[in-house]
């Protein structure tokens, strides 16, 4: 009876082993560097609180300096 | 209203009205492009010039530091994420001229100023009012950049530069699409701009594991650098440590970083420097390319010993090229 025990114990364990081992690895577990956002290389334009920079650049918070190297849109 | 298109940098943004460009810093007002970042330093520092790096210029000076919000690039692993990937309006800023910038430099005992921190380019109408300003104070100035800009604007910025401290962060497009947001080529064109132009130049290059750590990675760039620039241009490989949105990538191992500066020496590199690495196996010390004296001797950012008279070795008398 001990005996058919033991055996049964060391057959689970070897299966639970055999099992640890083989299970792809978790996806999170990798060292490699976040990349997963996708490329942006077009210039991406921001808008943000449209009156709140308006005012920035009216009380002076902001420049009102007229940028170099741009043209109108066609 | 129609819209308007930045031609700036490689991004080329087009900007509506009450928009701005993908730096953040222009911004598209009443149908007129705003450097709205033009005398609004979010930074200003009086560092050691070695700190940015440049092991080449006035060794032990200071350099009065200046940087404004935004950038053009949006890395995943920036240094300075606080100021460059936030929007102006919502820093506080000081507002200070270019004649304010070199009076505080000439004021703080600065030889010299460096638009660094974000990047100069995106702030490039205040660079270049600095730069003028500054050599009629007979100081220096230095861009600390990625050298994301176009060539025209680049080419009529090189009247007000003097040194460049160039971030060459991969010898690879693909990476520098996904963790910068930016392109390779323009970046090695600035490169040859700047040199060709006379402009003393330092390139860093910042090492990652996994990402650019291999003999091949580090060979193309010693090769480009060698091929297409010189072998008196001093390189400076420097450690990651995980920052901002790469904190899952571990430390680069000193030892990846002493190899690059052995494959640099080995491809006949004549000053090899290290970054980000203290004590007995940091490169940090200036050698005569000749006779192999030591010249410049640095203990983090101090000078402990310069040898460097008139531009020369003191030993053999051997050009050592920088400006001095
Ligand atoms: S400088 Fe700014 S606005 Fe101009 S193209 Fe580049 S990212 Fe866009
Ligand atoms: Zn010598």
């Amino acid at each position: 009876m001990i005996k058919d025990l033991a055996a049964w114990l060391y057959m689970l364990t070897f299966v639970i082993l055999i099992g640890i081992n083989t299970l792809p690895q978790k996806p999170g577990s990798s060292r490699s560097p976040e990349v997963s956002k996708p490329s942006q290389i077009k210039g991406k334009p921001q808008a943000r609180d449209v009156n709140k920079i308006e005012k920035a650049i009216k009380t002076g918070q902001l420049s009102d300096k007229k940028a170099l190297f741009y043209r109108e849109s066609k | 209203m129609s819209a308007l298109i930045c031609d700036l940098c490689p991004k080329h943004c087009r900007i509506e009205e009450g928009m701005a460009g993908d730096c953040r810093a222009r911004y598209n007002y009443k149908g007129v492009l705003t450097a709205i970042t033009h005398d609004r330093p979010v930074a200003v520092h009086n560092d050691p010039i070695e700190k940015k790096p440049l092991y080449h210029v006035l060794p032990g000076s200071k350099i009065l530091s200046i940087a404004c919000a935004g950038c053009n690039l949006h890395c995943l692993n920036c240094q300075n994420e606080g100021i460059s990937q936030s929007n102006p309006v919502d820093l506080k800023a000081y507002r200070l001229t270019a004649d304010e910038i070199a009076a505080l430099a000439l004021k703080k005992g600065s030889r010299s100023i460096a638009l660094t921190y974000t990047d100069p380019v995106i702030f490039y109408e205040y660079s270049l009012e600095i730069g003028k300003v500054a050599r009629k104070n007979n100081l220096l100035t230095v861009w600390v950049t990625a050298g994301y800009i176009n060539k025209k604007p680049l080419e009529e910025a090189l009247p007000f530069i003097d040194a460049v401290n160039l971030d060459i962060k991969f010898m690879n497009d693909d990476l520098y699409r996904r963790i910068c947001t930016g392109t390779l080529k323009p970046v090695l064109e600035a490169a040859q701009i700047l040199l060709k132009g006379g402009k003393w130049l330092e390139i860093t290059n910042l090492i990652i594991p996994e990402l650019n750590d291999s003999e091949k990675d580090i060979g193309k760039l010693i090769n480009f650098i060698k091929t297409h620039l010189g072998t008196h241009i001093p390189i400076h490989f420097s450690r990651f440590f995980p920052h901002h949105r790469m904190r899952n990538v571990e430390p680069t191992p000193e030892s990846t970083i002493l190899k690059a500066a052995a494959l640099a020496t080995d491809a006949g590199m004549k000053y090899v420097y290290t970054g980000n690495i203290r004590g007995q196996n940091a490169h940090a010390t200036t050698k005569c390319p000749r006779c192999h004296s030591s010249l410049i001797e640095r203990r983090g950012y101090h000078i402990v010993k310069n040898a460097v008279i008139n531009g020369k070795c003191m030993s053999c008398n051997e050009t050592i090229h920088g400006l001095w």
